[in-house]
């Protein structure tokens, strides 16, 4: 490039332009702007160390094991068990239980195509159940199949569990 | 930037403080304690509180101990105003009794419930307990003097029940189920030493109370399958607790009494057995092993 040709380019003279960046600058600190560079910045040692890498990557593990220790934990706590009734008379079967409040609301059993009524639940271990079954929302019967039903003190048995 | 108003930000927390003041005063969102005028016809009067510490608005007392249905009133015993702990679950038991659609096939005899289940709650028995019963017997259609037939029956029950325990265990979040346990337990043939001796071993032993319960239904349903006596399910239930068995493994516990029984093995053997075998920290196959060889 030609002397001509660059002083086409920079029109300005230098020592104008100096003036010209010195005010924009002061213009920029009345303004608050930061006239440093930011903190990360300031401290790139501090950050490319190789011990706070190693601290990070630590923490980064504990931490994803300890999530998949307490979703193991919690998969052994709970099971899952299949409440199962014969009854092909009945029109509608729940399962009330201690575990439910004895409503029976949310846990409707479902029919197969022989009439037999089904329907699994997540229950935690470590503990016993009672529960009936709740047939057409007038009757209830203990479970035919869990042995020895106890008595309730209101006149029936009630079906238990121990997981 | 927007100038924050601060008096009318204080204005704005004097106002929410007041409010929640008012309504913490006012109690349970609008739920009242009813008055006798407000009971339907046929209803029971409420009778005599001695020790509830319960009344309503006409003066007189919400409950009595011992006094059943249709009891009459007892002004005299209004008197008793204490304010524990106890008196907050009565009144709070009382409240739901009226207000609850989940039992209101029980109010005609609201008042022998509340009667019954406001010294157990005194004694320290959990209010929930009694929630959950009357919630069994409304699932199961029971009819108002079935229910509490069995709440005061329960209700003896937690009576002794905490007055032996006291009020440190079960912890409160667990205390319920365990009482619902044990009351099912004693109502088959349990007795309260039993269900003592149980609790002191899970106590001293840090177990669950859950397992405690399990453990003590487990016993019930081995008196039920090899008809042992009282003293022998006792022996049972803390054998059982005691052991390293998984409470998993009670109800196969309780199918291998029935078993035994149909085989011949007496009650006597069976808990000589149960108790040797599990008290060497034996496993049901061991059991297993040594009642059919």
């Amino acid at each position: 490039m030609k002397q001509s040709e660059r002083e086409q380019l920079f029109e300005r003279e230098p020592e104008r332009a100096a003036r010209s960046a010195e005010a924009v600058m002061a213009r920029l600190r009345v303004l608050g702007a930061p006239d440093r560079a930011p903190a990360v910045l300031a401290f790139p040692a501090f950050v490319r160390s190789r011990l706070v890498r190693y601290v990070a990557a630590a923490a980064l593990v504990a931490v994803l094991s300890s999530l998949a220790t307490l979703a193991v934990i919690g998969d052994r706590a709970s099971t899952q068990v299949r409440f199962v009734l014969e009854a092909p008379e009945a029109n509608e079967v729940r399962l009330a239980a201690d575990f439910n409040d004895w409503t029976g609301e949310g846990y409707a059993l479902e029919r197969d195509a022989s009439g037999t009524w089904s329907i699994t639940v997540p229950l935690r271990k470590g503990a016993s159940y009672a529960y009936i079954f709740l047939i057409d929302g007038e009757r209830w019967m203990p479970d035919p199949e869990a042995g020895q039903a106890l008595d309730d003190g209101l006149g029936g048995g009630v079906s238990t569990i121990s997981l | 930037m927007k100038r924050i108003d601060w008096h009318k930000a204080v204005t704005f927390c004097l106002s929410l403080f007041f409010a929640a003041a008012l309504a913490a005063q006012g109690g349970s969102g609008g739920t009242k304690i009813p008055t006798p005028g407000g009971a339907p016809p046929g209803a029971a009067s409420p009778p005599a509180a001695p020790g509830s510490g319960l009344t309503d608005r006409s003066g007189g007392s919400l409950s009595g101990a011992g006094a059943g249905a249709g009891a009459d009133t007892s002004a005299g015993a209004g008197a008793d105003t204490r304010t524990g702990p106890g008196s907050a679950a009565i009144e709070s038991f009382g409240r739901w009794l009226e207000t609850s659609r989940e039992v209101s096939s029980f109010f005609p005899v609201r008042y022998r419930l509340l009667a019954a289940a406001a010294p157990a709650i005194e004694a320290g028995a959990p209010a929930e307990a009694f929630h959950i019963r009357l919630r069994e017997a409304a699932a199961k259609s029971a009819s108002p003097e079935t229910a509490a037939e069995a709440l005061e029956a329960d209700a003896e029950r937690w009576t002794a029940l905490a007055r032996s325990l006291g009020p440190d265990w079960p912890p409160a979040a667990k205390s319920a189920g365990f009482y619902v346990s044990a009351a099912l337990a004693m109502r088959n043939g349990i007795g309260l030493d039993a269900v003592e001796a149980v609790a002191s071993w899970t106590r001293s032993a840090k177990a669950s109370p859950e397992r405690a319960a399990a453990a003590l239904t487990a016993a019930a349903t081995l008196r039920a399958s090899i008809a042992f006596s009282p003293a022998e399910a006792g022996r049972a239930a803390l054998a059982v607790a005691a052991s390293r068995l998984k409470v998993g493994d009670f109800d196969e516990l309780a199918l291998l009494a029935e078993r035994a029984a149909r085989s011949g093995v007496t009650p006597f053997l069976f808990l000589a057995a149960l108790e040797s075998t599990l008290g060497s920290g034996g496993k049901l196959k061991d059991l297993e092993r040594r009642l059919f060889p």
